[in-house]
């Protein structure tokens, strides 16, 4: 039984107020929280479990980077019949400069070292018999090459542009020298990247070789 | 004496807290059966499934099942296929990265492979398969590799089996020729073959002064047959350990040492044949008993094979698959030690533009069995009419 003191405390303090916060999560739990709780552990393990498979296949741009790096690794099938334009300003098509069925074709640059190297021999090379085309990237200053090709000693070989950059770009030409052995429409028989005395040399030999 | 009580029996009100203990649940089961309890339960289960799977990720390792459907159906497709063709190969190339082991890392690239090669008169290769299903097909200098992707975004198993039906013939003892010739290799097939160590710079053999007089020296007189056979008997009787892969490729040193890994017995045996301009090439083949073979070129027997850990058994023709041929001539990026060994390795483009492999496997003949590797390229060779039905 509460005395006459006891019940007098508790009137002055009044009931124990509470916080809104407190009446919500106090509150007995019904079927509907039940549900809304069961969702939402739902879509957390489906998004958890989603991540963790798409981490198991490559990425959008991983993808696309192995799909670029397979194609370096892979010889191109054929160089494109894009547009080339010569010193004198004529435009031809790389087929029709290449219709004979051993065609040396070379991507070469002034700057670059290289290939100051490599386009002599080739040019000796393919005095005989093979057909040569000497292509630069549009990018290149035309009478800085002329300048380059005469201190060379190569008056007499021409180059052509790639002026649409499709050759170069197709022939996945990402480094200089480059130099495709190429069949009728383009098709590559053999390239070498780089210079290499030895693999320009057998790259001759293949040309000497074989049916188209 | 009339106490003073305070409204025992008020009906309670909104808003008042409930004093009456039997209406009021345990503290305990107030907070369970709560709105609060919930929110936390389920906090406690996120977590709790979170650890779970970054411990335990989820992940689709193939199967043995799986591989056995796949080797199976594969088989049965090609048997009824060639059925006209009774001495069909079929090698087999598993290569296993695991979740934790020396070599895998995380990240996406390409794995890639080589699985089998065309060989002039010697091989020929009909079909390929793989489980996964391959990306694409690459194919160096008549070495077919395969490529699968290499998603190792999160710790996992990987696997790749690969199939492939060459034509081969049985190992057999050959004749070896007394004037043996090789007019009739392919011309573009023998300057590969004939290409020395001054031309590739193999393993750093053109610098090395003393190989022109010791290949020579070693080798003796003709017939080529001959004097390959002294040369090979030269380098593997001085075989005197496994190669760690520690130690520097100084073939060299070796030579003066007397003292050959495997690896360069193997190398070195190939490149002085060439050097007395004997067509040769190194071969890995898809057999435990066979790894390390020599194969030199006569129009009169074809492919005279050495096993160059067995080079007392002298030549054979024919026998395991040949998986790759060395040296190549152009770089091929996607493969690790340029084809002297035919393992698996997962590639990707480096930051400066160049391909590197970032995580990668050991061929599993390379290892004694006491010293396994968790990452592994394993390669057998089996006969098509032999495969289990």
């Amino acid at each position: 039984m509460k005395t006459r003191g006891a019940a007098s405390e508790d009137l002055r303090t009044g009931p124990a107020k509470i916080t809104w916060w407190q009446a919500k999560n106090l509150r007995s739990a019904r079927r509907s929280d039940i549900w809304f709780v069961g969702i939402i552990l739902l879509l957390a393990f489906a998004t958890i479990w989603s991540g963790n498979m798409m981490a198991l296949n490559l990425s959008p741009s991983a993808a696309v980077s192995v799909s670029d790096m397979l194609d370096d690794l892979q010889m191109p099938g054929r160089l494109p019949n894009a547009t080339l334009m010569g010193e004198d300003g004529t435009v031809a098509s790389l087929w029709a400069l290449a219709d004979s069925p051993k065609t040396v074709v070379s991507f070469y640059a002034p700057w670059c070292g290289p290939c100051q190297q490599e386009l002599p021999e080739l040019v000796e090379d393919t005095k005989e018999k093979k057909n040569l085309l000497v292509i630069i990237s549009p990018e290149e200053d035309p009478k800085k090459t002329r300048q380059q090709l005469d201190n060379l000693g190569l008056k007499e070989t021409e180059f052509l542009v790639d002026i649409t950059g499709k050759i170069m770009g197709q022939g996945k030409v990402k480094s200089l020298p480059t130099t495709f052995l190429i069949g009728k429409k383009g098709r590559v028989r053999d390239r070498v990247v780089g210079y290499s005395a030895f693999r320009l040399h057998r790259l001759m030999a293949k040309a000497e070789i074989g049916e188209d | 004496m009339g106490g003073l009580i305070v409204a025992p029996s008020c009906p309670p009100d909104e808003g008042m807290i409930n004093r009456n203990k039997e209406e009021m649940p345990p503290s305990g089961r107030r907070i369970i059966g709560s709105w609060l309890g919930l929110r936390v339960l389920a906090v406690f289960i996120i977590i709790c499934g979170l650890s779970f799977i970054i411990a335990f990720p989820v992940s689709h390792p193939t199967d043995d099942e799986d591989v056995d459907n796949f080797v199976c159906e594969t088989v049965r497709r090609w048997r009824a296929k060639y059925e006209n063709e009774p001495d069909l190969q079929v090698a087999r190339i598993d290569i296993n990265f695991h979740e934790e082991p020396q070599f895998f890392t995380e990240g996406e690239g390409v794995v890639i492979a080589p699985v089998a090669i065309d060989l002039y008169e010697a091989q020929k290769i009909l079909e390929v398969e793989s489980y996964p299903p391959f990306l694409r097909k690459l194919t160096v200098e008549g070495i077919t590799n395969l490529s699968w992707e290499y998603a190792g975004s999160v710790n996992r198993d990987l696997r790749y089996v690969a199939l492939a039906l060459v034509r081969r013939d049985i190992e057999k003892r050959p004749e070896t020729p007394a004037y043996p010739t090789y007019d009739s290799l392919p011309a573009d097939l023998r300057e590969d073959a004939l290409a020395t160590a001054d031309d590739l710079e193999e393993h750093s053999l053109h610098e090395c002064a003393e190989f022109a007089a010791w290949v020579e020296k070693v080798a003796g007189e003709p017939p080529y047959t001959e004097q390959f056979l002294r040369i090979i008997r030269t380098i593997s009787a001085n075989i005197v350990q496994e190669d760690n892969g520690k130690e520097p490729e100084d073939i060299c040193a070796a030579m003066r040492q007397k003292k050959f890994t495997v690896h360069r017995a193997h190398v070195l045996a190939v490149m002085a044949a060439r050097q007395l301009k004997i067509p040769a090439f190194g071969f890995a083949s898809a057999s435990p008993k066979r790894i390390y073979l020599v194969g030199i070129y006569t129009d009169q027997a074809g492919w005279l094979l050495v096993d160059v850990e067995h080079y007392e058994q002298g030549f054979f023709t024919g026998g395991p698959v040949l998986l790759t041929k060395t040296p190549i001539i152009s770089p091929f990026q996607g493969s690790r030690h340029g084809f002297w060994y035919p393992e698996a390795a997962a590639y990707s483009i480096t930051p400066w533009g160049g391909i590197n492999d970032f995580s990668r496997t050991l061929w599993l003949g390379r290892q004694p069995p006491s010293e396994l590797p968790d990452d592994t390229t394993e390669a057998k060779s089996f006969r098509l009419s032999e495969i289990r039905k």
